[in-house]
């Protein structure tokens, strides 16, 4: 899985592009959903320290269901003037969907468990690189600072 | 003390149902359907049934003890007796390195498996990697959000939204 960096950039340019003129706030929420789902690892770390790993845990959170659950529990954490608890819900769940298919480029999760239709264990992935490679951040850079430009191009088109 | 909303006690259900599923799932589904090409399999099962995976496309992880070179080949020990064999256009491992490999075990005939693709672990980069990530995610939720804890959730924090 590329690290907390490359989710956190990718899903700044999927916040920039598709809420281009929404406020700070709803932006945020996307990038909340794209690293969301990986809150299991501190506790994945503490219980492999205490031998007592749950691999499960990662999986399960690595799912569509997973998402949607996370998502959920997340949008009930806020109480946002203006927002209705389905847009918040929306808005996370957006982000947390650019997390798999990011997780699904990389192929080592198809054999120990990209598990999208979780609590069926099929491995799914794109298989087309390995996961944690240096560079990952590198491209999420790059990746913002296109939407910032297509933002910038859809702005001058728009007239807004 | 406040009063929990109707959504917080409707997501802390949601997450402890899931929680239920995770654990049930967990005793009644304990295997996995694999998908890929490559079975990912541990080397130490790999040498206790070599003839299981005689010739199959294997997805391991192991510790190089030591590297030689045979011609235009890489050899790495892993075990006591148990090698991975680099071809040169992929390049060879250091000893030390933990790498994850793709390739066809040979480990009954030859006590090989030759190496499709690697790929250098390096969890301790990738740790330090993820913590400017952290620390951005951390300072830009806090520009953005504030807790309330009379209503217990984040709410905006004034003056900053666009």
């Amino acid at each position: 899985m590329p690290d907390v960096l490359t989710h956190l950039l990718v899903g700044a340019s999927i916040a920039i592009v598709y809420r281009r003129n929404g406020p700070r706030i709803e932006q945020m929420l996307i990038i909340l959903g794209a690293v969301l789902i990986d809150i299991e690892r501190p506790f994945s770390w503490l219980l492999a320290g205490t031998s007592l790993e749950w691999i499960s845990l990662g999986q399960a959170f690595h799912s569509i269901l997973g998402a949607v659950v996370l998502a959920y529990f997340a949008a009930a954490c806020f109480q946002i003037n203006g927002l209705d608890f389905n847009s918040v819900f929306k808005l996370i769940l957006i982000g947390c969907i650019s997390h798999l298919l990011l997780d699904m480029v990389m192929y080592p999760w198809a054999e120990y468990g990209l598990y999208l239709l979780y609590p069926l264990q099929l491995a799914l992935s794109f298989n087309l690189l390995w996961p944690d490679l240096w560079w990952y951040p590198i491209l999420g850079v790059t990746l913002l600072l296109l939407s910032l430009f297509m933002s910038h191009l859809l702005k001058i088109y728009h007239g807004s | 003390m406040p009063r929990i909303r109707p959504e917080l006690k409707r997501g802390i259900a949601l997450l402890g149902l899931f929680i239920i599923l995770m654990v049930s799932s967990d005793l009644l589904f304990p295997y996995s359907i694999q998908k890929s090409q490559y079975i990912a399999v541990s080397i130490e099962d790999i040498k206790a049934n070599p003839s299981l995976f005689e010739g199959e496309s294997v997805s391991t992880t192991a510790t190089i003890i030591s590297v030689s070179s045979s011609g235009s080949n890489f050899i790495a020990q892993i075990e006591e007796d148990a090698y991975l064999t680099f071809q040169s256009p992929i390049g060879s491992p250091q000893e030390g390195d933990r790498v994850y490999v793709r390739g066809i075990s040979w480990i009954q005939t030859n006590d090989t498996i030759i190496v499709h693709e690697f790929y250098v672990l390096d969890y301790s980069s990738s740790i330090i990697r993820s913590i400017p990530g952290i620390i951005l995610f951390i300072a830009l939720f806090l520009w953005v959000f504030d807790f309330d804890f009379k209503t217990f959730a984040f709410i905006e924090r004034r003056g900053k939204s666009a």
